[in-house]
């Protein structure tokens, strides 16, 4: 297992839950309860932390780096670069079915409120993470253990 | 569609250079471990560079390494004899 796959196995099964719970969180307690102080700091925290986590990987790779053994090659580029396209794929095409649903659902005078906003941000990163992970390890897979059949 | 595959002789020539392991031809030509694992199963088709320094890595040309085989392709001989242009 290299680090790319690695690094989707986490994302996959912490970073995906942990955004997807801590960013709702939030967000559902301000539809439920209403807004308070409380509930938008632990939003706003849950949002620059995700944001971050991405510079956290990068410092924890820097430090990691070993210059002798090459780690990244033009495949993993290749599968990458497949990954993240699929996931801009899935997550435009979430992000018109969420618009459709909540047309479709909006309320009797035709309103929509605008705690829908924050949930379709923070599921649509949710669900970016989630579809480039699983395509990297889709990816990765075909080639069976350490790439061996 | 036409049907096309891109086969080689990585594993035979590593073989014949006394047994070289995998993890040193991807040393030497630059790329993973999983990366040659990939060439050799034929499940990845590399770039042209990296085609390039297999093959010098084992000393032989190319065509010695990969060989392609398409249904509609003809070779050049075939496309220039006389025959073709009827």
């Amino acid at each position: 297992m290299n680090k790319a796959q690695r690094a989707a196995w986490i994302a996959l099964l912490l970073v995906v839950p942990a955004w997807a719970i801590c960013g709702q969180l939030p967000v559902l307690l301000i539809y439920l309860e209403g807004p308070s102080f409380l509930h938008l700091f632990s939003f706003a925290c849950a949002t620059i932390i995700g944001g971050l986590s991405w510079l956290l990987l990068l410092l924890f790779n820097r430090k990691r780096k070993r210059k002798t053994k090459i780690e990244f090659d033009e495949r993993d580029k290749l599968i990458l670069i497949r990954s993240i396209l699929a996931g801009y794929v899935v997550l435009w095409l979430y992000f018109i079915a969420a618009c459709i649903y909540t047309w479709l659902t909006a309320s009797p005078d035709r309103s929509i409120s605008v705690n829908v906003m924050p949930i379709v941000i923070v599921e649509g990163i949710a669900v970016f993470i989630f579809v480039q992970s699983v395509t990297t390890l889709i990816q990765y897979e075909r080639g069976g253990k350490d790439g061996e059949k | 569609m036409a049907k096309s595959n891109l086969t080689n002789n990585i594993r035979k020539l590593r073989f014949e250079n006394g047994q070289m392991t995998q993890q040193q031809l991807a040393d030497k030509a630059g790329v993973t471990r999983q990366t040659i694992i990939a060439i050799e199963a034929g499940k990845y088709a590399p770039s042209l560079p990296l085609a390039f320094k297999i093959a010098r890595t084992f000393g032989v040309s190319i065509e010695t390494v990969f060989q392609y085989e398409n249904e509609n392709l003809s070779t050049p001989s075939q496309s220039n004899s006389p025959d073709h242009d009827k």
